[in-house]
């Protein structure tokens, strides 16, 4: 054997199991790009083998003429080439199925019938000395040849189409069912079609049951009429579908596609009903199931659109090099080659970006450009890309003008200009748009009288308005913000607030009275506060409601305990940092009790004893209290000051009863004061009791209420 | 031998071309790609305003005067067949049902029933689809929570939102595709937990990203002092270096998620601050979305926020408003609730519409279940509460190619239960993916030995809800 030859069967052996591996391996099989243009060179390829095999078959008929010892030679090194060409071409073919687009049957029967050609060509060159054994060599060849006139009229008709061989002039039109065609025609005729045709047809007649045409199911199989009218369930078309999938009689038949359940439920409601093929969708009642199983697939075919496009798919490199984090460029869909393009943050765009997307202008459907500078001169821009639907241009630098730039848009729906400056005169240029149904037009330079009058005059285009204020709706506004946070003054402190609202009046007192819209303070600038104060405040504005009133209470305490013991300990939940909580100048927040700045008392009556280092002038006492209502957070009942100057001959030098509520009330911060006999005093005990038992207004009525406390000020 | 080598050469080649061949079957959605949608889609984004706590469905926007007429009476056994109670009101003896305190009137072409604590959304009637059937198996707040959220009871599971970014993946790679905001309301409140926006057994990428509810909805976007872009890009290079370097080692997939954090929180120092930035919206969007859109942390401020996040190509805008769980004093916190999130809902649906957003946003409204016919403990003349219901609750979406201006679904008289067109938590599930272009069935991940999706071995697309 020559080198060439033992190379070559080396190469032929290796390149056979390749393609019987990626046969077997199919599925699974992910072609690089670079082979996929391999692939695609198998349309020139192909021909090689073809017309070696034949060369071959010349060969070998006609080889009394070319008799010698050559001839064998000869034969063998065409019969070589052929083989690898035609793996070669097997090959390239796999390769290219893996794209997507062809008919599936013909695809599969064209891929068969090549690899079994490029084993049949192995074959032929596998065996040894042809001219001995004739026969063999003979059917082999003419094997060979039949095998490819079959491939080759596969891959003919997958990239020419199946009639292309033997036209077809039947157009078979698309038919639109509405509510006045007949259930027959609209739901079951396109079910049996899908289900049933396949053996039941003029050509296959399988229990001598003929499906397509009405006559045909009228008459019934060899067991007789396929429908009893009025009960489907025995009927034999509903039966046999209701049998198990194993049972032989079972249709479709096991290994056929089933009919689903709704299927199933849609042709025995039709039976049931009587099997009229005249009665129309129209007739049914609301809640038939073949009207629900209509409306579902009429709907599914309608819009649900797999809008087919026909222009051909970007090149998936150009793609990804336009996608960056700011520009991001997107199928519709997966295997559309409809794209998308949106633009993310206005800092990073650069104008010549919208320029770049030219590269994929016929495939750009939807784009959107939303808060980008994009100017009037880049709507030229955009009118190169012809097929976009849908265009986003709100809160754009866009001012009207150039808009006509946009006519060459012939199949742009829908254009959202919100947020931008636009003239009833750049409207108007929109009109000619043949597609477009709906403008976005809110907040732009347009009033509403003016909309509705570009409205009157393009009724086919819808013009959104979007919302309007108006001055007689009235909203109430958000209470003014205090930017303090410490509410102990250890020194003069300034007090300020603000409102996110522009163009807000924040009214205050200081002294404890109601604001008024009119005649309280206005809040000009940060004010100083340097004793205890209670400060109310609420912001107004023309147009709106007053806001709720805030109240602040701001603490201040002259004398500094040394120490706090706790005589009896707060409820386990509401342990606060024990005693050095109320004279840790921390203040707690009245809507959230949980917080470690407040201790909270139920069961027993918060009890505390204050050291001073020295004998204290002290001459009131105030607790920092929490009121809840709803949440049975009370006043105490009452409050008992304690005060000596040993711990063990303490004299009660005052005793109060506060207020309780008779309504629910807002949740606040609750100060109560208590003044003393005038007296120097090193040891305060203070004791305040819940509530035993609340009201009978209260939804707790009868249980103990708490009493809440996070702070306590000796002055 | 030659020739058997040379057939092994021809294996080798051919497994070149099958990635997969010695790793097992591939994790991803059975051959159909990852981050695009598996048919066209109708909505891009979703918006969430969860309603957190189970706002009663019989003071908003189920009406049933029957229960005003009962008022008081028992609730029939052959209503309530034998449905299970919640620890709350096990032990009650009686069932006494009561009426809606509040009134209710017909909206929109389509004569939609709502509560006057809602004028707001009432005059949107003509966008939303509402359905009266949603129902669960879940009977206390954290199950049903998570089973509305992760399809699953259990929790560990990826959020609905974890599951979009990672079938459709992110739209705006420079914020989290997941974002979720947080409000609390004045009503009796539930928690929330961070397993509701989980990433499950998913890649960490995929998990919620929670917004502060204070003024920065995102902390820590400036550059520390002495630090400038262009040095702490280099730091973050250099940083990825290193753990790339970790990963060859461990080859831990969570690191490579980690580089992508970083890389995607330094492209948010540039897109955040547009987010926040109010200059481009006219004045009046304050009186839209009602003055507390102003206010950090409040429902309506999050609705704003949500639109801008959903604008700028977040995929999944998930808010939690809690406050919903009326067990008693329905009356006096119900309104509060209302008035917390009518206004900013109905402002976002609109909002989303006048910019040509609506059509491919999807905005859901709903709580996590219903609540009861009948009082909890006893009604006072002008109060009560209502206990926990599974078997029917409402939920109303708009957008996104729902069905605008219908009411889908049907309870009986009493609201108990579902007469027609019921809507399981997984149907749901299957139609929000259906929307959004995804196969539920098709979308899985391969986690302990098996495949999951978000519907798991349950869900119908239900076509009754979409246009």
């Amino acid at each position: 054997m020559s080198r060439f030859q033992h190379i070559l069967s080396y190469l032929l052996f290796a390149l056979h199991v390749l393609l019987l591996f990626l046969l077997v391996f199919q599925e699974k099989v992910n072609i690089p790009l670079g082979l996929q243009t391999i692939g695609r060179m198998h349309p020139m390829v192909l021909h090689l083998p073809i017309g070696l095999l034949l060369v071959a078959g010349l060969f070998w008929f006609f080889k009394k003429k070319f008799e010698g010892e050559n001839f064998e030679k000869l034969l063998k090194f065409v019969l070589a080439i052929t083989a690898f060409t035609a793996n070669i071409a097997a090959l390239m073919g796999f390769f290219l199925s893996k794209e997507e687009g062809y008919t599936a049957s013909l695809l599969t029967w064209h891929k068969y019938a090549g690899i079994v050609l490029s084993f049949l060509c192995y074959g032929l060159w596998l065996i040894d000395q042809p001219s001995t054994k004739p026969r063999i060599f003979t059917s082999a060849l003419v094997l060979s040849i039949a095998v490819l006139l079959i491939t080759g009229h596969y891959g003919a008709s997958l990239t020419h189409g199946e009639d292309y061989l033997f036209p077809n002039n039947k157009v078979e039109a698309d038919i639109v069912f509405t509510e006045d065609s007949p259930i027959f025609e609209a739901v079951i005729q396109p079910i049996l079609k899908e289900k049933c045709y396949q053996c039941h047809n003029e050509q296959k007649t399988k229990g001598g049951l003929l499906m397509t045409t009405l006559d045909g199911l009228k008459k019934g199989g060899k067991n007789g009429p396929i429908w009893m009218s009025g009960n489907a369930l025995q009927s034999h078309l509903i039966e046999r579908a209701n049998l198990p999938l194993d049972d032989k009689k079972h249709m479709p038949p096991k290994g056929k596609t089933q009919l689903t359940p709704e299927e199933i439920a849609v042709l025995s409601a039709w039976i049931n009903d009587g099997t009229n093929t005249q009665k129309t969708l129209k007739q049914l009642a609301v809640n038939s199931p073949i009207k629900a199983y209509w409306e579902k697939n009429k709907k599914s075919h309608s819009s649900t659109p797999e809008i087919s496009y026909d222009f051909e798919p970007a090149n998936e490199q150009t793609r990804q090099k336009l996608n960056t984090p700011f520009r991001v460029i997107f199928p519709l869909a997966n295997g559309s080659p409809a794209l998308q393009a949106d633009f993310f943050v206005r800092q990073a765009f650069k104008p010549e970006q919208l320029a770049e997307l030219t590269e994929i202008k016929e495939q750009l459907v939807v784009l959107n450009l939303s808060n980008m500078p994009i100017k009037n001169e880049d709507l030229k821009t955009i009118g190169q890309f012809a097929h976009l639907e849908k265009l986003v241009l709100n809160n754009t630098d866009i001012t009207g003008e150039n808009l006509s730039s946009l006519q060459s848009l012939t199949n742009l729906k829908s254009l959202s200009l919100s947020g931008t400056k636009q003239t009833k005169n750049s409207l108007a240029q929109l009109a000619k748009l043949p597609a477009l149904k709906q403008v976005f037009v809110w907040n732009t330079s347009l009033t509403e009288v003016e909309v509705n009058e570009i409205q009157k005059q393009f009724p086919s285009i819808r013009f959104e308005k979007g919302y309007i204020p108006t001055d007689t709706e009235m909203l109430k506004l958000t209470p003014p913000i205090l930017e303090n946070e410490d509410f102990v003054l250890s020194k003069p402190t300034l007090i300020s607030f603000k409102h996110p609202l522009k163009g807000v009046t924040i009214r205050y007192t200081i002294n404890g009275q109601q604001p008024d819209s009119l005649s309280s303070p206005a809040y000009q600038k940060p004010f100083e506060l340097n004793t205890y104060t209670v400060l109310k405040a609420k912001a107004v504005k023309a147009h709106w409601y007053a806001s709720d009133m805030v109240e602040y209470v701001f603490f201040k305490g002259k004398y500094h305990p040394k120490s706090v013991e706790l005589i009896n300990q707060p409820n386990p939940q509401y342990m606060g940092e024990g005693g050095n909580t109320l004279i840790n100048l921390k203040k707690g927040d009245a809507n959230d009790f949980k917080n470690k700045a407040w201790l909270g008392y139920r069961e027993k009556p918060f009890e505390a004893l204050f050291t001073f280092d020295t004998p204290t002038p002290i001459k009131s006492v105030m607790l920092s209290l929490g009121r809840n209502i709803g949440g049975f957070i009370f006043p105490p009942t009452s409050v008992e000051i304690w005060a000596g100057n040993s711990k063990s001959s303490l004299q009660l030098v005052q005793k109060i009863n506060p207020v309780q509520p008779s309504k629910d009330e807002p949740v606040r911060i609750d100060p109560i004061e208590t003044t003393l006999r005038a007296g120097n005093y090193a040891f305060v005990k203070i004791i305040a009791r819940p509530v035993t038992k609340l009201p009978s207004w209260h939804n707790g009525k009868g249980q103990p209420g708490w009493v809440f406390i996070d702070e306590v000020f000796f002055n | 031998m030659g020739k058997m080598a040379a057939g092994i050469g021809g294996l080798a080649l051919g497994s070149l071309l099958v990635p997969d061949l010695f790793r097992g079957s591939a994790d991803d959605a059975e051959g159909l790609p990852l981050g695009i949608a598996h048919f066209a889609p109708k909505a891009k984004r979703v918006i969430y305003l969860f309603q957190n706590g189970a706002p009663s469905q019989y003071e908003s926007f189920e009406y049933k005067p029957l229960l005003n007429k009962m008022a008081g009476q028992e609730l029939p056994d052959s209503i309530r067949m034998g449905q299970r109670l919640t620890g709350m009101t096990a032990s009650q003896a009686k069932f006494p049902l009561v009426g809606s305190y509040f009134k209710f009137a017909q909206y929109g072409q389509s004569g939609m029933w709502m509560s006057e604590l809602f004028p707001n959304i009432a005059n949107i009637a003509d966008d939303i689809c509402m359905i009266k059937t949603m129902h669960t198996e879940a009977i206390n707040h954290d199950p049903a929570l998570t089973f509305m959220q992760t399809g699953a009871q259990q929790g560990n599971r990826p959020s609905m939102g974890a599951w979009v970014s990672y079938g459709l993946g992110s739209e705006n790679k420079n914020l989290p595709a997941f974002s979720v905001l947080l409000s609390r309301g004045k009503g009796n409140g539930q928690g929330v937990y961070s397993k509701l926006w989980s990433n499950g057994f998913l890649d960490s990428t995929h998990q919620g990203v929670v917004f502060s509810s204070g003024e920065d909805p995102i902390l820590y976007l400036n550059n520390p002092a002495n630090s400038d872009r262009a040095s702490h890009r280099k730091m973050l290079d250099h940083l990825a270096e290193l753990n790339n370097m970790a990963y060859d080692d461990f080859g831990d997939p969570e690191i490579k998620a980690k580089v992508q954090q970083y890389e995607m929180a330094y492209r948010m120092q540039t897109a955040v601050p547009e987010l926040t930035d109010l200059s481009k919206e006219p004045d009046y969007i304050v009186k839209m979305y009602g003055p507390e859109c102003l206010v950090p942390g409040t429902f309506a401020a999050n609705c704003l926020l949500a639109r801008k996040l959903s604008e700028a190509g977040v995929r999944f805008v998930q808010l939690y408003h809690q406050g919903w769980d009326q067990h008693g004093n329905l009356v006096g916190e119900m309104p509060m609730q209302a008035m917390d999130t009518d206004r900013a809902s109905a402002a976002l649906i609109t909002d989303l519409k006048q910019r040509g957003l609506l059509d491919e946003t999807l905005v859901i409204w709903g709580g996590e279940f219903g609540r009861t016919n009948y009082v909890q403990g006893t009604a006072s003349k002008d109060n009560y509460g209502r206990d926990h219901h599974p078997r029917a609750y409402c939920t109303f979406m708009a957008g996104g190619g729902v069905k605008p201006g219908t009411v889908y679904g049907e309870t009986d008289d009493f609201g108990y239960n579902i007469v027609k067109d019921p809507v399981h938590i997984n149907d749901f599930h299957a139609t929000v993916m259906h929307l959004m272009g995804i196969n539920h069935e098709k979308l899985t991940y391969k986690h302990l030995g098996r495949r999951y999706r978000l519907t798991d071995l349950a869900g119908k697309v239900l076509p009754g809800l979409m246009a």
